[in-house]
């Protein structure tokens, strides 16, 4: 039987000082989800480890007391993967928040986990280096979440997602040792056990340092962001650059529901009848960058584009991106929940997949808006209702499977950054069969082979957590 | 699916069947039982490629060494033995490797299961990326069967900057190519110390192709690697966490070692 949060307190107060230690009602409150709000499990107490072997202390002592353990960034994952699924100790990494050394001239940096996304570039930007990896949460996620979700973001098209920027890290394993694998130079022949760990959702461990790879900022930026009368229209200029070769570095594509929200909220400006716009980038050395640009605007305009503005400077650049990366938090506008999905199709097959979303979303009868990453195919659906009302939740629950299903019959995948975490775990088998999920169960056990690291996360049906199911849904107050 | 034993009625598959190129989405899917080269002539008719250099190589000066060099090095080579070795090359500063163009793989456990992880698209992170640990494992954990790639388009693939010895071609002995990457730092030390052994070098990847003397192992330096070309990699080295987990993963995959045994030291 679990300690109760007393002891628990008691014990890890002996380990890391009263003020790494809090418990009680608004500490259950504040880490019963993450960004992922529909499913919520309180945890008992909520640690704030400093170092490397401070985690290693915490996640020996809940080994010893049989007690489940669950790593937390800044909180802003979207699929539950750090909710304390089984209660227990939540091991916030907010005090593992430092930059520890700088390798200029390797282009690589080592950090502390806790360490926030941007902050990383903010270290090097002078040199002209940055950390590419920018999910649109970047402002306040941590590189250890990143690490976990293998995050994407707007610029993942042209520079890959978190896995590729990863060179290095240490990681506290389930039981309690601290291993540490690569932090040399990339590209070993042999097996990469980063490969495994970056993008593992907290299952093979607690990753509390890493190396991570700088680069180069592009010498020259051309943005572009193009209004369409359809989203039909939207959807095959899409799928017209990427089949033309070119490689923008960010394709973005915002419907009228989202423009409505961020011109409300931000003063965007966009010519009438507008029902979808693009956001395009293409990135490099001055005359490939503007080539590039000049091509997608012909591209557009022969698919009837109405309107192509390219940024004239840096300033009017920036206030294009607003409407991207802030057009999420616009949205709260229109309901008092928005639950994003996250799907993944190729890029061709994009204008009936959207029609799909829209005809899925009539019939469920909520509110749905695209704001996505349109080069790589990954959807972001979200809808918008009121979790107050459970047969909104479940209608929205609903919905989400059909997108999901369909998604995976066109080729795609279950997420393309959120990852599987609580949300998509009874979906696994959409995608996966048996064998294969056997597979992933055996990578699990490679490093895990208890019950107490982040339960009854990604692969479905394990030891314990199916009789849980039910007690997580629908709690919301 | 099991691979049926010899009591049931035989089951065949044409392995051609598995191919499929969709020119739209830059993506192909290959068995792993085809030639890098062969795969690469199916592509080039669509004006795509897999970026590995050895098959790039017609587009550059077809009688230059490095080409003959790459040639002889991967062209022969099938796919799952190419991903299986997962060797350097020289177009990995611009195009990355295996690890960065597999979206997919299927294959068969040593139970005799057939698999797969990954999805055919370039960004999935559904399950854990099983598919890009195999690179490079040298057929220790599973049998490949087939992979979906990353394709790009030819001509999107710039000149080479690689530094070739004037004297190329005076010392080579195949059974001796060595391949040693280090920091950016630590190169033109690595490449004035190997002097003579250097066959050729890529700047953008601080690798170094050389042939090893007799006498003596590579000069090492911090959180390089080096290893030898298609031999059992005597020069793999593992850090303690490395060796167990690829220990505890051989038994956990191939428990009763059936699949290539001895191979990356595991014992």
């Amino acid at each position: 039987m679990l300690l109760d949060s007393e002891s628990m307190v008691r014990a890890l107060t002996s380990l890391l000082g009263a003020e790494a230690v809090r418990a009680g009602r608004s500490v259950e409150r504040a880490y019963d989800c993450d960004a992922y709000s529909v499913d919520r499990s309180a945890p008992s107490v909520v640690v704030f480890p400093s170092s490397t072997d401070e985690v290693a202390l915490v996640v020996r002592w809940c080994c010893a007391q049989d007690v489940p353990f669950t790593a937390r960034g800044a909180g802003t994952g979207l699929s539950g993967g750090a909710m304390p699924a089984l209660g227990g100790v939540v091991i916030s990494t907010k005090r593992l928040n430092r930059i520890l050394e700088v390798d200029l001239p390797n282009r690589r940096l080592l950090a502390q986990t806790g360490v926030v996304n941007t902050h990383l570039t903010a270290a090097v930007v002078e040199h002209g280096l940055h950390f590419a990896p920018d999910p649109s949460s970047q402002s306040v996620s941590t590189l250890g979440g990143n690490i976990a979700e293998n995050s994407g973001g707007p610029h993942t098209l042209k520079y890959g997602v978190t896995a590729p920027h990863i060179l290095g890290v240490t990681m506290v394993s389930p039981d309690g040792e601290v291993l540490v694998f690569g932090g040399g130079v990339p590209g070993a022949p042999g097996p990469d056990f980063l490969s495994l760990i970056v993008g593992s959702e907290g299952l093979l461990g607690i990753v509390t340092e890493a190396w991570v790879k700088l680069t180069p900022l592009p010498e020259a930026v051309e943005t572009a962001l193009i209004a369409f009368p359809t989203v039909r229209a939207c959807s095959e200029t899409v799928s017209a650059i990427i089949g033309s070769g070119v490689l923008p570095a960010a394709l973005e594509m915002m419907d009228r529901k989202i423009l409505e929200a961020v011109r409300a909220a931000f003063g965007l400006e966009y010519p009438e009848g507008t029902e979808a716009m693009l956001l395009v980038e293409c990135d490099g050395a001055p005359a490939a960058a503007l080539q590039e640009i000049n091509q997608v605007r012909t591209i557009a305009l022969e698919k009837g584009a109405l309107e192509v503005r390219i940024a004239q400077d840096e300033s009017e650049r920036k206030k294009f991106w607003i409407a991207r990366k802030k057009g999420i938090g616009a949205m709260g506008r229109l309901a008092p929940t928005i639950v994003t999905h996250d799907g993944v199709i190729p890029p061709s097959k994009l204008p009936d997949m959207l029609e799909f979303v829209y005809a899925v979303a009539e019939e469920a009868g909520i509110g749905v808006a695209n704001i996505f990453h349109a080069g790589d195919g990954n959807l972001h659906p979200c809808f918008y209702f009121d979790d107050r009302d459970p047969a909104q939740i479940d209608a929205v629950v609903a919905a989400g499977e059909k997108i999901m299903r369909r998604c995976v019959e066109l080729g795609g995948s279950l997420t393309g950054e959120h990852g599987i975490g609580i949300e998509k775990i009874d979906m696994m088998h959409l995608m996966f069969s048996e064998a294969d999920l056997r597979v992933q169960g055996l990578v699990k056990q490679i490093f895990n082979t208890g019950t107490l690291c982040n339960p009854c996360k990604v692969i479905p049906n394990q030891k314990g957590c199916t009789e849980h199911v039910r007690r997580w849904r629908g709690v919301a107050t | 699916m099991r691979i049926p034993d010899a009591t049931q009625p035989p089951i065949c598959i044409s392995i051609d069947d598995l191919f499929e190129v969709s020119e739209q989405d830059f993506m192909v899917t290959v068995p792993a039982g085809w030639s890098t080269f062969r795969l690469n002539q199916e592509l080039q008719a669509k004006g795509l490629i897999v970026p590995r250099y050895g098959s790039f190589r017609h587009e550059f000066e077809s009688e230059s060494p490095l080409n003959i060099a790459s040639g002889f090095l991967f062209d022969s080579l099938t796919v799952g033995e190419s991903v299986g070795w997962n060797h350097p090359h020289l177009l990995e500063g611009q195009h990355g490797n295996w690890r960065d163009w597999i979206f997919e793989a299927t294959y068969l456990l040593a139970s005799g299961e057939l698999c797969r992880s990954g999805a055919r698209i370039s960004k999935n992170v559904a399950g854990f990326d099983f598919h890009k640990f195999i690179v490079g494992s040298r057929g220790a954990f599973v049998l490949p069967v087939s992979f979906t790639l990353r394709v790009i388009p030819r001509n999107s693939i710039r000149e080479l900057e690689i530094r070739i010895p004037s004297n190329y071609g005076d010392f080579v002995d195949w059974d001796k190519m060595m391949i040693h990457r280090v920091m950016q730092t630590d190169f033109e030390d690595a490449l004035q110390r190997l002097d003579e052994s250097t066959w050729f070098a890529d700047p953008n990847t601080s690798t170094i192709f050389y042939h090893i003397s007799p006498a003596g192992g590579p000069v090492r330096y911090p959180g390089d690697w080096v290893t030898d070309l298609g031999r059992p990699g005597d020069y793999l080295e593992h850090t303690p966490a490395y060796a167990w987990a690829l220990r505890r993963i051989k038994e956990l995959f191939d428990p009763t070692n059936k699949l290539n045994p001895g191979i990356l030291g595991i014992v």
